[in-house]
This record gives C-alpha cells, structure tokens and sequence, in this order.
C-alpha cells in the first residue's frame, strides 16, 4: 500500500471537516477522489502535505510512520494545487529551474529535464513572465514542476477544474500516460472526467468515505440495480410494477422500461413478479450505471 | 538541507532582484545620506534662508562640522529608513502567505525553520547592503565636504543602528506570522518603533538597555562620549529580544496552517 489513511480526523473550529476517513491508495493506479465541494478533498490532500495538521489518526506514505514535523517523505510527493500560484516576476522556465534547486538536481541534468517537461506538458512560452500566463498555463506549468520530481505519489487537487474543454481533454490524456511512471490520487467533482481516467474511486462525503473500490466493479452491471425492459406493452407492465413495493421508480420511454429496484429487493423477487404480471416481454437487461448515478445513489443513502 | 537552503535563498532574492524593491531601498539611501552631508554642511546657510523668507534677520551660528552631518544622517534615516525597512520586511514576510506560494515552496522537503532563515538572513542582506551603500555615500561627502570623518566610528555606529534594524524585522516577521495581517502588522511594528524610542528618553534601571537606546549610543560613539559598557549591554538585551522573538516566531510557524 502506498498510501494508507487510518481514522483521520480534522477540525475548522468546531466544524468536523474530516470524520474519520480511511483511505487506501495502492502503487500505479490513478485513484480518483470524488465529491461534492466541501466534503473535504482538499483537507485531505492538504494533511497529507503536512500544509495542515489533524487532530486524530495517521497518515503512513511508503509504510513510513505518520511523525510531526517530518518533511523527508516529500521528497517522493508531488503536489498540484487546485489554484497555482507562482512569483509573477519569474518566468515559465526560472519556476521550473527554482523546482529543479528544490528537487536537488545537477545544473546539467536539470535543463535536460526542464526541456522534456516543457515540452510533455505544453508550456507554450517557458520564457514569458508567469504574470502573463492564463490559468491553464499556470496549471501546466504546476503539473510540469511536479513531474519534474518524479515522484511516487502526485496529488493533484480538481486539475481540471479551470480548464476549457480542449485544455481539459489534453490533460486527462496526459493523465493516463502517468499511470505507468507514478500513482496519481486525483481529486475532482467532475465525475466523467474521473470515469474516464481513474483505476479506483474513493467517494468523500462530509469528511466520511463513503465508497472505495475498483471502477470496474462498481460500474459493474452485477452491482447494478437498474433494469431495462423492452416490450410491446410497456404502460401495462408499468401499471403493475408501479404498484410493487420492491420497486423505487418507472421511467417510461417511447421502447422501453426503466426500473429501479428497492435497495433491499431480490432479484428473484422481481422476476417473480414479472413472471406474475402476464405482459408479454421481449427482453430484460441489467444496466451498467455511469459513475454519476452510482454517486448520486450513494449519497442518497448516505 | 544545504541543496534547500539554496533554493530558498534564490527564491528569497528574486524577490528583491527580479523586482525594483533593492533598487528603491538604495535608491533612497543614496538620497538620504548625500542629503544630510549637504544639510550638514549648508546647515547655517539653509537656517538663515528660512529666516530671511520670513523677514527676520540672519543668526550667527558656530560654523558647521561632522558632527552636524553625522546628527542629520542619523536623524534621516531614523525617521525615513526605518519606515521603508519596517515596509518593506513586512511586505517580504507576508508575501508567500498573501499570494499563496506556500505549495510551491512546501511541496518538497523544506523545513519551516529553514524557510524562515532565509527569510531573515535574505532582509537583513538587503537592508545591509542598502545600508552600506548609504553609508559609503556618506562618507564620500562627508569627506569632501568637510574634509574629515570619523570612518571607524562611523562604521560602528551604522553596526549599531543596523542590530536595531535588524530587531525591527524579527518583531515584523513575528508579526505576520501571528496576525496574518500585512496592515495589522506594519502598525504594531510602528507601535514598537515609536514605543522604544520613547523608552529611549528613559535612564532608569533596566529601560537603560532597551533596544531604542542603541540610537543615542551610536550618536554618543561618534562623538566619542559612550560609555562601553551600557553600549554592550544594549546590545547583548537587543540581540538576546531578537534570538527570543526569532524562536518564537520559528515555533508560531511550525504551527501554522499554510493554507
């Protein structure tokens, strides 16, 4: 496990921002964390920088205990912010060389270094002011001191957020490439964009994790709980699932049904009932969900 | 550690470099210290001046030595620089945390306390520099004007200013770090400036010492009248405040919530 959270717990105050929140982030995989604003993404993301500290629970990075005022392990983190911010005096490229001083990298090595980076993530002019950069650019170029690093883990907080849709695109692609250098925990609230490019999913809600697994699984068909019907009688087969307690919802279409089942209801139990019903079906499927409706289910249930 | 180190201080003086701020710091004590040799030097003529604009006769004063450009150089920067410096520390101090640098810098393996080294060894650099630059042009006039200075004394005498100074930035960088607040900042560091020069009209007991006397006693070494012995004392209860506020300044911050 590279990054294991165990029962953390952070205070504003007398606001709980985290409840304690277990996290897992295995090595290699893009880990997206999703939820609402506010749920406590970025408190997360801030603790496990130390940018923060918490009142409760541990945070262990590489199998290193959780030691205050211990800063060795960020040498193997990299970190984006949701909205970076640089010296408006420097350029592009000084940001860069000032990163590669941090990092510790030889004069030589690093210019070789800064060069491949400007190039892998689009720094259009590395010798321009930061002052004169739009918000993309400035993300960029956050993204490119953090490769700089080569890091183990980069946390990248709601990258996407500021970006227009073609900016958006080409750094969710630049995304999926890094699954095979490093692990990347993303954050965001943008749901497609986390479906798109993430291996697992940790959903956070007020301080709590609410769901952890593969997004394979959990997108998974078996794990659905919607159906699709289609038959040539549909507001006859909808009058009487309408009227079962197994049965939360019926979408009608033009072809087709669309049910959702009761939490507790049991497969069995509902083709029981459609067996019952006497309407002539032409055909029953299990629905794969999107990340967006299993997300809005288990808030519903939260 | 030492790769850190430099890297902070890179960053640290970019700000000074890569914008007009060390320029402007000179810039006026360049002016401050040509000022107060000329007002030195022309100080009877200038007092007449002003009396004859209002009608009144002339005034026959001791004609003009050092000393009167060493009083007005003192006086300049005692009510010019020191502001300046007061400004300008504060600004540097509250810069990463007003424009939310912090990742940028903490994102790696920095500790807090060497983030504030570089803070103060950086100000101090800069501020002395300034400060020897207004020094040397000083004594440039000083010399040609009154064809005579004190170049010894005077280069303590600007040491000794300097660790008041440099006291007034510790007690700005302390500031910042418990108010979060520039403006908030910049005024309790006046209240302290103007508080100890108060205290400097205080001889008695343990007020004898405070840091707002290192003032006079650097007059009082040009003119040859310290006494050497509350001249060390001053300083050592200045530097000690400045060592006691430095470390409480680096624990507030260890503290700190950087975002």
């Amino acid at each position: 496990m590279l990054l294991k959270i165990e029962g953390l717990t952070k205070f504003y105050g007398d606001f709980k921002a985290l409840d304690n929140l277990n996290m897992n982030v295995e090595a290699n995989q893009i880990y997206g964390f999703i939820g609402r604003n506010g749920a406590g993404k970025t408190t997360t993301l801030h603790l496990i920088m130390r940018f923060l500290s918490h009142e409760a629970g541990s945070i262990q990075f590489n199998g290193e205990p959780d030691e205050n005022g211990d800063v060795a392990f960020k040498k193997d983190i990299a970190f984006v912010p949701d909205v970076p911010a640089f010296p408006d005096y420097l350029t592009g490229e000084a940001v860069l060389r000032l990163t590669a001083d941090f990092i510790g990298l030889k004069a030589d090595v690093a210019t070789a270094e800064i060069r491949k980076v400007i190039k892998r993530v689009g720094i259009e002019y590395p010798r321009k002011k930061v002052g004169s950069y739009s918000r993309g650019m400035k993300q960029r170029l956050s993204l490119g001191c953090a490769l700089l690093k080569k890091p183990k883990l980069l946390l990248m907080d709601e990258p996407t957020s500021a970006l227009d849709p073609v900016g958006r695109k080409d750094l969710l692609q630049l995304i999926k490439t890094l699954k095979n250098e490093t692990t990347v925990l993303y954050s965001t609230h943008i749901l497609n964009d986390a479906q798109q490019v993430c291996d697992t999913i940790g959903l956070i809600e007020a301080g709590k994790l609410l769901l952890e697994g593969r997004v394979s699984d959990i997108l998974s068909p078996r794990e659905s709980s919607i159906y699709v019907i289609e038959s040539s009688r549909l507001s006859a087969l909808k009058t009487v699932l309408d009227n079962s307690k197994l049965i939360d919802s019926v979408d009608i279409s033009k072809t087709q049904l669309e049910i959702h089942l009761h939490e507790n209801a049991k497969q069995t139990d509902f083709f029981d009932l459609l067996s019952k019903a006497a309407v002539e079906i032409e055909s029953v499927k299990r629905k794969s969900q999107s990340l967006e409706e299993v997300f809005v289910e288990v808030l519903k249930h939260a | 550690m030492r790769k850190n180190l430099h890297a902070l201080l890179k960053y640290d003086f970019y700000y000074f470099i890569k914008t007009p701020r060390i320029l402007i710091l000179s810039v006026v004590a360049f002016l401050l210290s040509g000022i107060s040799a000329l007002t030195g030097r022309y100080f009877n003529e200038l007092i007449n001046f002003a009396l004859k604009s209002e009608g009144m006769p002339p005034v026959e004063f001791d004609p003009p030595t050092i000393h009167t450009a060493y009083e007005q150089f003192f006086s300049q920067y005692n009510q010019i620089f020191v502001l300046i410096v007061i400004f300008i520390a504060v600004l540097f101090f509250a810069f990463d945390m007003s424009k939310r640098h912090y990742p940028l810098i903490f994102s790696h393996d920095v500790p807090r306390w060497l983030y504030l080294v570089s803070k103060l060894l950086v100000v101090k650099l800069v501020v002395f520099v300034a400060l020897a630059v207004g020094g040397l042009v000083f004594m440039f006039y000083g010399f040609i004007l009154f064809e005579k200075i004190h170049v010894l004394r005077f280069i303590g005498a600007l040491m000794i200013y300097y660790v008041y100074l440099a006291f007034l930035m510790i007690v700005g960088a302390l500031c910042v770090y418990a108010t979060k607040s520039q403006f908030t900042s910049i005024i309790i560091v006046l209240a302290v400036y103007f508080a100890f020069s108060l205290l400097s009209m205080v001889q008695a007991g343990v007020f004898a010492y405070m840091p707002g006397h290192l003032l006079n006693q650097g007059f009082m070494l040009l003119e040859g009248t310290v006494r050497r012995g509350e001249l060390l004392i001053t300083l050592l209860v200045t530097l000690g405040l400045s060592f006691v506020l430095g470390w409480l300044t680096a624990v507030l911050f260890e503290k700190k919530a950087l975002l």
